[in-house]
């Protein structure tokens, strides 16, 4: 009885933990946030269902990332969506290419970085996005996606290059990102505190 | 510097991020670092970026919600039924259950209260409540929950350090029970931290009631700004400092002129290492800023900014001049 609960509290416990981030992750693919949590929460099931909470709990968060990412594809390949070939095809060459004049100026720091993020070429955005939602190893990430270390490195590096390239063409210093990134943190974080005292 | 260089230099800085440099990769960065204040601001940019990123990607959902589907469909649902099934059998056993059931229900008319723990075993829980309250976990903190909450008092038991954003209700009265001490709101938002030996309050909004367990007429009103211990002498007010309090909720660390003994214990509470800083350096003033960095990048950045020596081992850090 004491095992059965503490298997209760355990599969709770990983479910708040990564359901967000999971949900993120699947909506890199489906953009569509319904679909994706209803993704997230068969996945969540069928772990329960087949108990592979016993896994250690790294190899718990590899096997939900990759899950969702499986399920995601096939609910792609059921649609006949474009985006699956683009993301399965490993060599296809995604240049660096920016596409500056079609974003707007902007001084939110979340819209700035999320119209960096959208520069990025398909696999690279889907490498970069696992590992900045997920944190997994650069080994993990690899097996993920079934492809070498080393793509994955080098796909890290292309994202970052693509972002500061856009970053700093879009005229806006780090000091400004700096600061307005600051400011909402602290807004939103220890806001009440200083709302209160200061 | 060369183009291939750079590139080399940018793969260094990745891992180094991720957390997977070797420590000639580490020093080789921190060198490339110091050469220049471009390649400092250069550094500092996809410090930012790679931190930023995750942030912007994760999107607003609700996971109380979703809990409550997926729980009905995991571990709310009854056991498969076994197909080896006598009708027969059945039924004589049920009309004995029947009887004991009955026996039971005569004597045990009110179900005893249960409650739901939850233990922020792996990081930060955040859990918000059927009335709109919203309650941060700790890492290492255990919230247990009554099962019929919000009918009557909302009660609740915590062990360990938690945050509390209580939605008042001036009919259904708040309170967090820990070992030692009842904490009752009205209407507010307050720190508890409570170790066994030591509970400690600081409110941030509004106001609230801090009294003894065993003694609990003897109680003190605490508002929006003020904190207080209890100890072994009954609840004590003292001076409430709540800069970097909410750091392990936060993830920032900030620093204005602070001094060092201060930047110590914030440091010590942030990463849970033991901090020791020499009598003579303690008002040494830092300002510094830190976002969820690993302990040996803020090492190495506070190195610069104080100029003294800061060593880590094992399971210390240890500033000198």
């Amino acid at each position: 009885m004491d095992m059965a609960s503490d298997i209760k509290e355990s599969f709770e416990g990983i479910f708040r933990q990564h359901y967000q981030r999971l949900c993120s992750y699947a909506y890199t693919f489906l953009k569509d946030m319904e679909v994706s949590e209803d993704v997230v929460q068969e996945v969540f099931i069928k772990v329960w269902e087949n108990q592979k909470l016993q896994m250690g709990n790294d190899k718990i968060k590899f096997y939900l990332f990759t899950a969702v990412r499986n399920n995601c594809l096939t609910l792609l390949q059921k649609n006949k969506k474009h985006l699956i070939q683009e993301l399965k095809d490993e060599d296809a060459v995604d240049e660096i290419r920016l596409r500056t004049n079609a974003v707007e100026k902007t001084t939110d720091p979340k819209t700035l970085i999320s119209n960096a993020l959208q520069q990025l070429p398909p696999k690279c955005r889907e490498v970069f996005m696992l590992s900045r939602i997920s944190g997994l190893t650069y080994q993990q990430i690899a097996d993920s996606l079934g492809i070498s270390v080393k793509t994955v490195e080098n796909q890290m590096g292309k994202a970052i290059s693509v972002m500061k390239v856009f970053v700093k063409e879009n005229g806006i210093s780090l000091v400004v990102l700096h600061l307005l990134l600051f400011e909402e943190n602290t807004q939103r974080i220890i806001g009440v505190c200083i709302e209160k005292w200061f | 510097m060369s183009m291939s260089g750079d590139l080399n230099i940018q793969e260094i800085m990745l891992r180094y991020l991720n957390g997977e440099s070797t420590a000639e990769e580490g020093e080789v960065l921190q060198r490339w670092i110091g050469e220049s204040t471009a390649n400092k601001e250069e550094f500092e940019l996809t410090h930012r970026l790679w931190n930023d990123t995750a942030e912007a990607a994760l999107l607003s959902v609700d996971t109380e919600k979703a809990w409550e589907k997926v729980r009905a469909r995991t571990i709310e649902k009854p056991a498969p039924v076994r197909s080896l099934f006598s009708w027969k059998k059945a039924l004589s056993i049920a009309a004995s259950v029947l009887l004991v059931a009955g026996a039971f229900y005569y004597f045990f008319q009110y179900p005893a209260v249960s409650w739901s723990v939850t233990l922020a075993e792996n990081g930060n829980r955040q859990l918000l409540l059927s009335d709109g309250t919203r309650i941060t976990l700790r890492k290492g903190a255990q919230l247990s929950l009554p099962n019929n909450y919000g009918s009557g008092e909302r009660q609740v038991k915590l062990k360990g350090e938690a945050y509390f954003e209580i939605t008042h209700d001036a009919q259904i009265p708040f309170s967090v029970v820990t070992d030692r001490s009842i904490v009752r709101d009205i209407g507010t938002a307050f720190l508890l931290q409570s170790s066994g030996s030591v509970d400690k309050v600081t409110v941030m909004e509004g106001e609230v009631s801090f009294a003894e367990k065993s003694s609990s007429n003897k109680l003190i009103t605490l508002r929006a700004g003020e904190s207080a211990i209890l100890e072994n002498k009954g609840p004590q007010k003292e001076k409430a400092d709540t800069s970097n309090l909410m750091s392990w909720q936060s993830a920032v660390l900030i620093f204005n002129n602070t001094m060092l003994s201060k930047v110590a214990h914030d440091l010590s509470d942030y990463y849970s290492i033991e901090v020791e800083v020499p009598e003579a350096l303690q008002t040494t003033p830092v300002t510094a800023e830190f976002r969820n960095e690993p302990l040996e990048q803020v090492i190495k950045e506070l190195r610069m900014l104080t100029g003294l020596k800061v060593e880590l081992t094992e399971n210390k850090v240890v500033f000198t001049k």
